[in-house]
């Protein structure tokens, strides 16, 4: 997707910083994954101080820490907005670093409309620390009495859910469940943090029965729905509400059910992206929604086992979202599962190309393929590319070691011999 | 943001370990013997340094490829305390305690401050000062030397009045007024295409180590004249005296191949002679356009150093030059492999050879790449361009083209534009050919 009239990028010298630009100052990217029009629609709410439609794709907190670190942006905001020195600020991150210095420094005045949009800008910028920071618990009866104090616990739970995007399995989510149980019903924030609920259980703790009552509460909202105008934004909760149901019948291991809930899911997607208008608001979101739904419907044909489907889908989203490096590696993996290598080497590239999220993993997926091809200088390229962003991988120093051996670079064969080594001792001690 | 890389997660680390903290490496290029020949010579029992000599963005460039960010960019204690090794602690305290150091002993540091790379701060020690006898003539020629280093990587081509200046007060037949002959032979040979100046100094050269013919027996002279014709040649080629060069420098390479080193450092010494000697008659194999013995040169450059990035670029560019482009693209990423140097160029000559090899896609990814490294490549970032358009990459190309003119905008020099294979390239920048 382009945007046209992009301001000039001062820091636009390496193509993944383009890319991403919103992440990094708020402004506009001449071209750019879908998701990273996300902040860009968020802040245009924050200045039109009206309500728009949002995207659902929140990327991890480690997605801004790879960005700057891929990026070579040292002088931007890591971990909380004003951070960033004054001389790269953009007029747009001045005014939303005065914003939350108006409104973040109390409760009461985050309890509005404009900060519940501050809130969600930081979300979506990856200052997820910064948010649980700012923002206090918020009890049960006070969600429960104010649907913008309930938002607000909704957005901080989520941040601290997205803190532990990494190791989910010590990850008690009371917070998120507080919200579900306690938000006014029926409202979106219930829903969303009984979705919330349902994934958790699906992913997570594997516990059907707890994802069937988070279902039922949001049963209760798509009830309410139907009785309401058949509005865009009731149109995408509903395809959303049967992408989240369908993990209920998956725990079940009821595949036709599976299929008919997700298919009810992209009906309504592709509907609410026939209906928009290219290049509107809504139109983003529609698309925004449409990827997630197909994603999800390339693992349900992974699931039942239909390669070619799954290979479908996945090639759709990549044709409408082509620079969106982690739907890069999906259809890599996917052409890898296929036994297509050339195939897969040309997504994980691109995926490399793009930046982040999943950077070294593109470099290590792609390295794996030559090593199957039998192009070990090629491979030691894309392993050396994956150590150098994540030197953590006892995989990559294993990998690494072989390929140079192979390819006769002995001070490398031992250099990663010696890293792999201590890799082990540390994952040992 | 600062790195969270430990030194051990660095390759180059790994290979170019006596820059960072002055303790030997496993296995490395030949140039990283030279701070510790330096550190070696500290009491003097070496008496002799390595020619390799790398300017300051050498340093810049290993700080930043290595992601270690602890550890000195221009002063040696901008070493963070816990990556201090007892070699660097010393050095550490020789700095700090320099006015009050002994001139040999002050020598000795600045030698190893050069070896280093650490040029504007032997400037800042060591302030203008003309040397008449042997040690302060020496002391002087390290500041001219450092001073000279420093201009000719920002591209200021001017005379080199302060080497001139230890050159002509410096003692009659000393060392120091050999070094700084050497150095303002090759000057005025490679610099100026100047044949008197260069003839003037090459005779000055060889007057200060006795004059010709030259006593070649043991193996310090034996360096010190194959070192000296390989220089030499400088003149007969300026003259185009195809033959001449020829016979000097069969004795350069003569000399050193038979010379007898005794010991590890002597050894690298000769080792290190001989690859400059090779590299030498690779660029005369050239210039008489005998391509296949140039090949032969270029290939033995990879094997006397073979962690060498350098030599791995020499050696792709003459297998382009004659055709062997796959195999010029191996080299290439060696090289990018094995960096610093070079890096940012082997990225962009492996992008030419993927060009040429029709692949577009792998050489937009290695253009890509070498931007990484240098941001204000103009012909790179046109590289990225031409092969993201012929890949169908539209929004890389988009991205190229956008760069382009904000490069523009920003006042880019526009020769880069004409960089190519085939087309004069940028060079690594900062091996010296004549250290003191």
């Amino acid at each position: 997707m382009t945007l046209g009239g992009a301001p000039a990028d001062p820091g636009g010298a390496v193509l993944a910083a383009s890319l991403h630009r919103p992440f990094l100052d708020l402004r506009p990217s001449l071209d750019g994954p879908l998701f990273s029009q996300a902040p860009v629609l968020a802040y245009a709410g924050l200045e039109r101080e009206a309500p728009g439609p949002g995207m659902q794709r929140v990327l991890s907190t480690n997605f801004r820490i790879n960005l700057l670190k891929q990026t070579g942006k040292h002088g931007y905001a890591l971990v909380q907005p004003d951070e960033m020195e004054e001389g790269a600020r953009t007029p747009e991150w001045s005014r939303f670093c005065h914003l939350l210095r108006r409104f973040g420094s109390d409760p009461q005045t985050m309890a509005t409309p404009t900060g519940v949009r501050l809130a969600q800008l930081c979300l979506y910028l990856g200052f997820h620390r910064h948010l649980v920071r700012m923002l206090p618990s918020i009890p049960a009866t006070t969600c429960a009495a104010s649907p913008l104090m309930a938002t607000l616990a909704y957005q901080r739970a989520f941040a601290r859910r997205m803190l532990h995007q990494e190791e989910l399995a010590g990850y008690v989510p009371s917070d998120m469940e507080m919200v579900a149980l306690s938000a006014p019903a029926p409202s979106r924030i219930g829903f969303y943090a009984a979705s919330a609920m349902v994934v958790h259980h699906a992913k997570v703790t594997g516990d059907g029965r707890a994802a069937g009552t988070f279902r039922r509460a949001m049963d209760h909202y798509v009830e309410f729905l139907a009785l309401g105008p058949d509005t865009p934004e009731a149109q995408l909760d509903r395809s959303r509400y049967w992408r989240c149901v369908s993990f209920v019948p998956f725990l079940a291991g009821d595949a036709p059910v599976v299929t008919q809930e997700l298919e009810s899911a992209e009906v309504l997607a592709r509907d609410l992206v026939a209906r928009s208008e290219s290049g509107s608001d809504m139109h983003l979101v529609a698309l925004d929604n449409l990827h997630a739904v197909l994603e999800s419907r390339m693992r349900e044909a992974l699931w039942v086992g239909d390669l070619p489907l799954a290979r479908a889908r996945i090639t759709e989203v990549a044709t409408f979202d082509p620079l969106d490096a982690k739907v890069q590696i999906e259809l890599g993996e996917v052409h890898m599962r296929a036994g297509d290598l050339d195939q897969a080497v040309q997504a994980f590239t691109t995926a490399a190309r793009c930046g982040p999220p999943g950077t070294a993993v593109a470099h290590y997926l792609a390295g794996c393929c030559y090593q199957q091809m039998d192009m070990p200088g090629e491979a030691l390229d894309e392993f050396l590319a994956a150590a150098a962003l994540d030197p953590w991988s006892t995989s990559t120093a294993h990998r690494l070691r072989t390929v140079a051996e192979r390819v006769g670079v002995r001070p490398m064969a031992c250099w990663a011999e010696q890293w792999a080594d201590r890799l082990g001792r540390g994952s040992s001690s | 943001m600062t790195s969270d890389l430990s030194q051990h997660e660095s390759f180059v680390y790994w290979l170019h370990r006596p820059f960072f903290d002055l303790t030997p490496a496993d296995e490395g290029p030949l140039s990283a013997h030279g701070p510790l020949v330096a550190l070696q010579d500290m009491d003097g029992s070496v008496g002799l340094g390595m020619q390799h000599c790398y300017g300051e963005r050498f340093r810049v460039s290993l700080l930043r490829e290595s992601g270690l960010g602890g550890y000195a960019g221009r002063h040696p204690a901008e070493t963070a305390d816990h990556l201090r090794t007892p070699p660097w602690r010393l050095l550490c305290e020789w700095v700090q305690e320099f006015p009050s150091l002994g001139v040999a002993h002050q020598v000795r540091v600045l030698r190893l401050l050069v070896a280093l790379s650490f040029h504007r701060l032997v400037l800042q020690l060591c302030p203008p000062c003309p040397g008449e006898d042997e040690e302060t003539a020496t002391r002087a020629l390290m500041r001219a030397f450092a001073e000279y280093t420093l201009k000719t990587e920002a591209g200021i081509r001017e005379r080199p009045r302060a080497l001139e200046e230890v050159a002509r007060a410096a003692p009659a037949r000393s060392m120091v007024r050999h070094s700084a002959a050497m150095i303002l032979l090759t000057d005025a040979a490679k610099v100026r295409r100047d044949l008197e100046q260069a003839t003037y100094y090459r005779a000055q050269a060889a007057e200060s180590l006795g004059g010709e013919p030259l006593d070649a027996d043991g193996f310090r002279n034996a360096l010190l004249v194959s070192r000296f014709y390989r220089g030499a040649s400088f003149v007969p080629y300026l003259a185009g005296d195809t033959g001449q060069v020829e016979a000097e420098m069969d004795i350069a390479e003569d000399v050193i191949r038979h010379a007898r080193p005794a010991g590890p450092v002597e050894a690298v010494l000769a080792r290190e002679s001989l690859f400059f000697v090779t590299e030498s008659r690779m660029r005369e194999a050239q210039w008489r356009k005998d391509h296949r013995l140039a090949q032969a040169r270029a290939r033995d450059l990879t094997v006397l150093d073979p962690w060498n990035a350098k030599a791995h670029i020499e050696y792709g560019e003459v297998l382009f030059t004659t055709g062997n482009v796959e195999a010029a693209a191996v080299e290439f990423q060696q090289a990018a492999r094995l960096a610093p140097p070079g890096r940012c160029v082997a990225l962009f000559l492996l992008g030419q050879c993927r060009e040429a090899l029709g692949d577009p896609q792998k050489a937009c990814d290695a253009y890509l790449r070498s931007l990484q490294v240098d941001p204000l490549g103009v012909s790179t970032t046109m590289g990225v361009v031409r092969t993201a358009a012929a890949a169908g990459l539209a929004a890389v190309r988009r991205w190229g083209e956008h760069r382009l003119q904000e490069l523009v905008r920003m006042g880019v020099s526009p020769e880069r534009v004409e960089v190519g294979l085939g087309r004069g390239r940028p060079r690594p920048r900062g091996a010296s050919r004549w250290a003191p």
